[in-house]
């Protein structure tokens, strides 16, 4: 169901994607494409304007060469003349491949070719200052001269500037249509995008959205179910057990006045039946109950937990002497949840006596602290049977019995500790011994 | 406070196995006493209507019951009784957490035992 779910929604989120993708290069392409027309437009209409302005320089350096009152100053004019011509020259031929090499499909303004009258007049204009330049060098004086300044004034007064003013308004306008069509492009994109964001909302991410939420609310279902449902079997399965466990207990009463060992037998194994079930149950329960993170973090005093630990558990270790022993100094404490810190000590400690060696002359099971750095490590070890190599690997495994005709456990308890360590922010480790186990709890302290 | 020794105990539990246990653990340790049992909640109601003059001293109360459950019952007995009314002692087979706080605010319950009784836990409970 979840792959076929993260399959469908990858499709969703990846088609999503593609569309923001393609309309973003779309986008940047035209974009792009629009802006570099709108920079040969202002180059264009630079150049223009120029034209202008180096007519004039003509006509001014050409007077100011006529009028001169020594011959370097004649010179220098004669230079500037020639100068602004050669200029307007190259900005002529310029201006004419630039708008020729125009495919004419543009909103720019580069297919404004400068039109023939106007081609004539400039081409006219250059040939009458190269013969302007020509009299004025050999004598700003003489009546070639004069002539030829006037032929200049009265090209220039031909509408020259101002067809030349024309020639620029008509960039200038088609440069600012073509802003114009670049604004309201831009304009359409912007609407297009936030279409295309309201069309994936509807149609990908509300979905998207609503079948994640279907799939959350159908996980919450079932775990409220199955929640009830642990909790009904924990407790239906309880109720038949403690009846027993009671109806035992009168029976052995009962029966031992009366002396009948066979049925007072029978009894106690009943009793010890019923109680394997009972601690079964029990641990089912913890288990269930401890997949939540803890909620009672306080400043636990380690040395007395462990002392009640022992006190409850010293029946057990009596009748199988073994011998438990802790070198834990009173005042030792670590800041966690002290049921669950509890649960881990009581189960290794219960599981260090229940797996005893048989064997052994002298049973022993002991507890120690050790602080680091940064952490607080609780060490529970044993000379006991230890963990089979083969089994270690699945030492905190759920149901996992290693030693099934030792003693009875519900193979939950290592799964337990692992459990309630891990929920409290700890881990826990074994370590084989030549001879028995050896469980480290580690805490994290922050200091 | 002292040993508490109840004269009349009312048993409330469907459980015909965990009333007869009830009664065997109770009549061994207080050999005095006289019980009366309730099916489920709402008997027990009825029962304590009935017997308003000489209500129990206590009631062991299961939380478990078809038609009425424990919870419900104390809900509903918790707003007619009298402050020196019987004593409650719950007595069911569940050790939750969530089981024992739900009943831990009525005043009038006085302990929480968990199935099966035995005579050790009649001795411990104590009634201010």
């Amino acid at each position: 169901m979840t792959k076929g779910l993260e399959r469908k929604l990858t499709l969703r989120y990846l088609c999503a994607l593609g569309l923001i993708a393609t309309f973003s290069i779309t986008t940047y392409a035209v974009l792009t494409q629009r802006a570099s027309t709108s920079a040969s437009d202002a180059s264009l209409i630079n150049t223009a304007g120029m034209q202008r302005m180096l007519s004039q320089r003509i006509a001014l350096s050409a007077l100011q060469a006529a009028r001169a009152d020594s011959p370097d100053s004649v010179s220098a004019a004669i230079e500037r003349l020639k100068d602004a011509a050669a200029k307007m020259s190259h900005n002529h031929d310029q201006l004419k491949t630039l708008t020729n090499a125009s495919d004419g499909t543009d909103f720019g303004a580069a297919t404004l070719t400068p039109d023939a009258a106007l081609d004539r007049q400039i081409t006219t204009f250059l040939l009458a200052t190269q013969d302007a330049a020509e009299a004025l060098r050999r004598d700003p004086t003489s009546d070639t001269a004069v002539d030829a300044l006037e032929t200049l004034n009265t090209l220039l007064n031909r509408n020259l500037v101002e067809n030349l003013d024309g020639y620029v308004s008509a960039l200038q306008a088609h440069s600012e249509a073509g802003v114009r069509a670049f604004l309201r492009l831009e304009t359409m994109f912007l609407i297009g995008g936030l279409s295309v964001l309201l069309i994936e909302a509807v149609f990908i991410f509300r979905p998207m959205v609503k079948r994640i939420v279907q799939a959350i609310s159908a996980l919450q279902t079932t775990n409220h179910e199955l929640t009830t449902f642990s909790y009904r079997i924990s407790h239906d399965l309880r109720a038949p057990v403690a009846s027993t466990l009671g109806l035992v207990r009168i029976g052995r009463n009962a029966i031992s006045k009366d002396t009948s060992p066979l049925i007072g037998d029978i009894l106690t194994k009943i009793d010890a039946t019923m109680q394997r079930m009972d601690t079964l149950i029990a641990d089912i329960i913890t288990v269930k109950k401890n997949k939540q993170p803890a909620d009672d973090l306080q400043l636990v005093d380690v040395n007395a937990l462990i002392d009640d630990v022992f006190d409850k558990l010293a029946p057990l270790a009596d009748e199988h002497a073994v011998s438990l022993e802790h070198s834990l100094s009173p005042g030792e404490t670590v800041m966690t949840s002290k049921t669950y810190l509890r649960q881990i000590v009581d189960n290794l400690v219960s599981n260090g006596i229940k797996y005893r060696d048989p064997e052994s002359p002298k049973p022993f099971l002991s507890v120690s602290l050790r602080r680091t750095n940064d952490a607080c490590d609780i060490v529970v070890e044993d000379n006991g049977l230890g963990v089979p190599e083969s089994a270690q690997d699945q030492l905190f495994a759920m149901f996992k019995r290693f030693h099934p005709n030792t003693s009875f456990g519900s193979g939950l308890g290592l799964y337990l500790v692992k459990q309630n360590a891990e929920r409290i922010g700890g881990s826990i480790r074994y370590e084989p011994k030549c001879d028995g186990s050896r469980f480290t709890f580690s805490l994290p302290e922050s200091r | 406070m002292s040993t508490f020794t109840p004269s009349r105990v009312l048993v409330v539990d469907d459980e015909e196995i965990d009333r007869f246990i009830a009664s065997h653990v109770i009549s061994q340790h207080w050999q005095d006493c006289r019980l009366l049992f309730a099916n489920d909640g709402l008997e027990a109601l009825a029962l304590l209507e009935e017997n308003a003059a000489s209500l129990p001293d206590l009631i062991l109360l299961d939380i478990n019951m078809p038609r009425m459950n424990g919870h419900t019952f104390l809900n509903t007995w918790n707003k007619e009784r009298e402050s020196d009314g019987p004593a409650v002692v719950m007595l069911t087979s569940s050790d939750q957490e969530e089981d024992r706080d739900r009943v831990a605010h009525f005043p009038c319950v006085k302990g929480y035992l968990v199935k099966p009784v035995s005579p050790e836990a009649l001795a411990a409970i104590t009634i201010e």
